[in-house]
């Protein structure tokens, strides 16, 4: 039953996207059959050479990155394509899992490590839980890139005033560091919460976090060096 | 060429002073015809002068042949004929006639006996030419002992010449010796006697003679003296001591060597089967089967009865050859050859010792070269059981040897071989689980799942043929040769370490020319040497950062002798720190800090096993080079 849940759950997310990096043809294939049986796109790659002239498609995807390559390491290009900042979820499978290759992977970044010979639910599971990694990060990614905008419409005296706002400071602090009286904090302070959409102070305090641009150096309770 | 006065009537012309001497004769026979022509024609004598023909006839029967004589003899007659025409002719019948008759019957009488007497010297000559050609000495005594005749033989044994001899005493010169008793009598008796005498030689050295006397007969039937044959004992006793000695000597040899000799009596062999039909086996081994007590043993050693496991050499005289051979079919085999004209013959093969045990033999059948009838052929078998006992344990240990490299080798290749066959039966797992899914699926895909199937087998195929190799790799078995491809050998071998290579990083290139040879060889061997040095080249490339780890493998035609394979393995690592040949395949010797040091050790034993050669060298600027030459079937089978 637990097929069905996943393939019913595949069907519904039907956009996703795995890409393979394996140079053994057997393990490329039986990996391409068995996505392809669970409705996903697949692309495979015999090095990663070739995977990085081939051009990353814009539905959440995941890597299947096997770790021994022939001409190269797995780890390696992991490291590489963070350094890069190809930011795409990677799944490592290995013939000999060992812990410090597991440690080593994990920390670099990937969602799930599995040993061959794995089965099938395992790897549906790695592979889906990544896609949703890629999706999440792919709706962040579009959070952010709105909240940016938003934030660009702010003059930069209202600028100023959200960052206060958002370390904590109350209307009369910010009037005293701003050198302005409490009514126009107060004009400033309604048209950030209205140029940003934001519900609540909170809502506010979560955006700004997301721009990172709270003053940590400030706090009601007096300043911190 | 002389002869004694009294022969040298009858000696043939040739010689100048003969020739004078014959032309004088006949101008005297001729001058004698004319003068009788002359006076029996213009004087009035009544006497019959034509009678004096008779001296023409007989002066030119000395010297002419039977022709010359009868043709004067005819010229004669006529001549008398003609006086007595022209003397009487028209005369009554009377005195004159009957003178006519009277000397032509004398002139034919003449030529009669002319030709008789020729005759009879032309063959006395014959006779005595064989004399002096004789190497036995002849020599004629008179009755007072004295020589008058001396022959060469006789000049050559006793080193005296024919002139220095004729005229003196026998006795003087040979030693007078007591004549054994019965010699007179028997002479007396008989006129002859055999025995022998010991004489003196002219340097004075005793000899001891085999003669023959023959007593001289005169006209008168007394005896005139001895003819004496004589061969010189001396040496032929001498050649006697020495066939004997040899004869000691080849019994002593025959006796105390040490490998078994037979001496085999063959003799039937070549009746029964004939040349012609030794290329029929079945015929030959038909008609050997027949004849089972053939051919027998007429001599043979203490080695042999010791090989044969009887207690003397004397019980084996008598048996057949053929209850000693192990093997009925090369027992048949050696006696094709030895009919087909096969002078000598080897083979290795097993004879049946004591107790019925058998003991490898190398068989050498040797026919001398004056037995044509193949009575004293000789077969010499040397026991090399004990040899081969060793050789068999010496190639066990190496075999063990061989086959613990190996499985250390194995060993280092665990993980990257485990890893070869997990990534087939990962892919096959996978394969299955999918295939269900296109199955399970609301709309079966029925195609992808065979697919899916196909790849199951290919998968399950690939896992199980790296398992082949490392079981065969890992099997101790007899080294056994057989034809192969070099070049499948390398793939299988690549194919092992294909995990390894890439788990080092390693990147391999093989360059294998087409059209390579066959090779003879033990097939785990030549892959053992083949693994060996990729390992070793794989395993001193792991220090090398800086560069790539390059191994490169070329096969090609040797390009002297186009018929052997060279194999090359070129790598980037370090090289070889000594590249001392007697230090570098020595076992033992390793610069590994996990290693036996029997790799190159054992690489070197094998290729030498299949006679070829192994070099070590340092490439440039890096990296190490071994170099195998291997001779390809078509070289080793000439061999």
């Amino acid at each position: 039953m637990r097929n069905k849940d996943l393939r019913e759950g595949a069907a519904s997310r039907r956009d996703g996207h795995v890409l393979i990096i394996d140079d053994d043809a057997d393990i490329r294939a039986s990996l391409d059959s068995l996505f392809r049986s669970a409705d996903l796109v697949v692309t495979t790659f015999e090095d990663p050479s070739e995977f990085l002239e081939a051009r990353l498609p814009d539905a959440p995807t995941c890597l299947v990155l096997d770790v021994r390559l022939r001409t190269s390491d797995g780890l390696e290009f992991q490291k590489y394509l963070l350094e890069s900042g190809i930011n795409i979820p990677v799944i490592i499978i290995t013939g000999h899992g060992d812990i410090p290759m597991t440690v080593k992977g994990m920390k670099a970044g990937a969602v799930d490590f599995l040993a061959k010979p794995f089965t099938d639910e395992a790897m549906l599971r790695a592979v889906l839980d990544a896609l949703d990694v890629s999706r999440c990060r792919a709706d962040e990614q579009q959070k952010l890139g709105e909240t940016r905008l938003l934030y660009a419409s702010l003059s930069p005296r209202e600028k100023e005033v959200m960052s206060l706002v958002a370390s904590g400071l109350m209307n009369k602090q910010i009037a005293g560091e701003l050198d302005l009286s409490l009514i126009t904090v107060k004009i400033h302070r309604a048209n950030v919460m209205r140029k940003m959409a934001a519900q609540s102070l909170a809502d506010l305090v979560r955006l700004a976090d997301l721009l990172n641009i709270r003053d940590r150096t400030i706090s009601r309770y007096g300043t911190r060096h | 060429m002389k002869f004694p006065p009294v022969l040298s009537l009858a000696a043939f012309g040739g010689h100048a002073p003969q020739k004078r001497r014959v032309t004088g004769e006949r101008s005297v026979a001729a001058i004698i015809a004319a003068c009788v022509f002359l006076l029996n024609t213009f004087t009035q004598f009544r006497d019959a002068f034509a009678v004096l023909y008779v001296l023409v006839v007989f002066l030119v029967a000395d010297t002419c042949g039977v022709t010359i004589i009868l043709l004067t003899s005819a010229g004669c007659i006529g001549l008398a004929c003609t006086s007595f025409l022209l003397k009487h002719y028209g005369e009554p019948l009377g005195g004159p006639y009957v003178r006519l008759a009277v000397s032509i019957i004398a002139i034919g009488v003449a030529a009669m006996l002319s030709v008789k007497n020729r005759r009879t010297r032309s063959l006395l000559a014959e006779q005595v030419r064989m004399l002096a050609l004789t190497h036995d000495t002849v020599i004629i005594r008179d009755q007072d002992d004295t020589i008058i005749y001396w022959n060469d033989g006789a000049a050559q044994l006793y080193g005296w010449r024919e002139e220095e001899v004729l005229g003196k005493k026998s006795s003087e010169l040979l030693g007078r010796n007591q004549l054994p008793p019965g010699a007179v009598h028997d002479m007396k008796a008989a006129g002859r006697w055999n025995g022998e005498i010991t004489r003196l030689r002219r340097s004075g050295e005793c000899i001891v003679i085999d003669v023959r006397w023959i007593a001289r007969i005169d006209s008168d039937g007394r005896e005139c003296g001895v003819i004496e044959f004589g061969a010189d004992l001396t040496e032929q006793r001498k050649a006697t001591a020495e066939r004997e000695r040899s004869e000691q000597r080849y019994r002593a040899i025959f006796q105390a060597v040490g490998s078994a000799i037979f001496e085999v009596d063959c003799s039937a062999m070549s009746v029964l089967i004939s040349e012609r039909e030794t290329e029929n086996p079945d015929l030959c081994n038909m008609r050997l089967n027949k004849f089972q007590d053939y051919p027998y043993i007429r001599d043979a050693n203490e080695a042999a009865a010791l090989l044969s496991g009887v207690a003397l050499p004397r019980e084996l005289i008598g048996r057949s050859l053929r209850t000693l051979f192990g093997d009925q079919d090369v027992f048949r085999d050696v006696m094709r050859k030895l009919v087909a004209g096969k002078m000598q013959y080897e083979i290795e093969t097993t004879f049946i010792g004591g107790n019925g045990s058998l003991r490898d033999v190398f068989l050498r059948v040797t026919r001398p070269l004056d037995d044509v009838e193949c009575r004293h052929v000789l077969v010499m078998a040397l026991d090399i059981t004990e040899r081969n006992e060793a050789q068999m344990k010496l190639r066990a240990a190496q075999s063990e040897m061989a086959h613990a490299d190996r499985i250390t080798t194995l060993g280092q290749l665990t993980v990257s071989i485990a890893h070869e066959v997990n990534q087939p039966l990962s892919a096959i797992i996978t394969f299955a689980r999918s295939g269900q899914r296109w199955l399970g699926r609301s709309r079966p895909d029925v195609r992808e799942a065979l697919s899916c199937f196909d790849q199951i087998v290919a998968s399950g195929s690939r896992a199980g043929a790296i398992i082949t190799r490392v079981r065969a790799l890992t099997r101790k078995e007899a080294s056994s040769r057989a034809l192969h491809n070099i070049t499948v050998l390398l793939d299988e071998v690549t194919l092992l370490l294909r995990g390894e290579l890439s788990a080092k990083h390693v990147e391999l290139h093989t360059m294998v020319s087409r059209d390579l040879p066959l090779l003879s060889a033990d097939r785990i061997q030549i892959q053992q040497v083949i693994m060996n040095l990729m390992m070793n080249a794989v395993q001193a490339m792991s220090v090398i950062t800086d560069r790539p780890r390059v191994l490169n493998i070329s096969i090609t035609r040797n390009d002297l002798s186009g018929s052997c394979i060279r194999m090359i393995f070129e790598d980037s690592g370090p090289g070889f720190s000594c590249l001392d040949p007697t230090e570098l395949f020595e076992p033992f010797v390793t610069t590994k800090t996990h290693g036996m040091g029997m790799g190159l050790s054992i690489c070197r034993e094998i290729i030498a096993a299949h006679e070829g050669t192994i070099e070590a060298a340092n490439g440039v600027p890096f990296g190490a080079v071994v170099t195998v030459t291997l001779p390809g079937a078509d070289v080793a089978h000439e061999k």
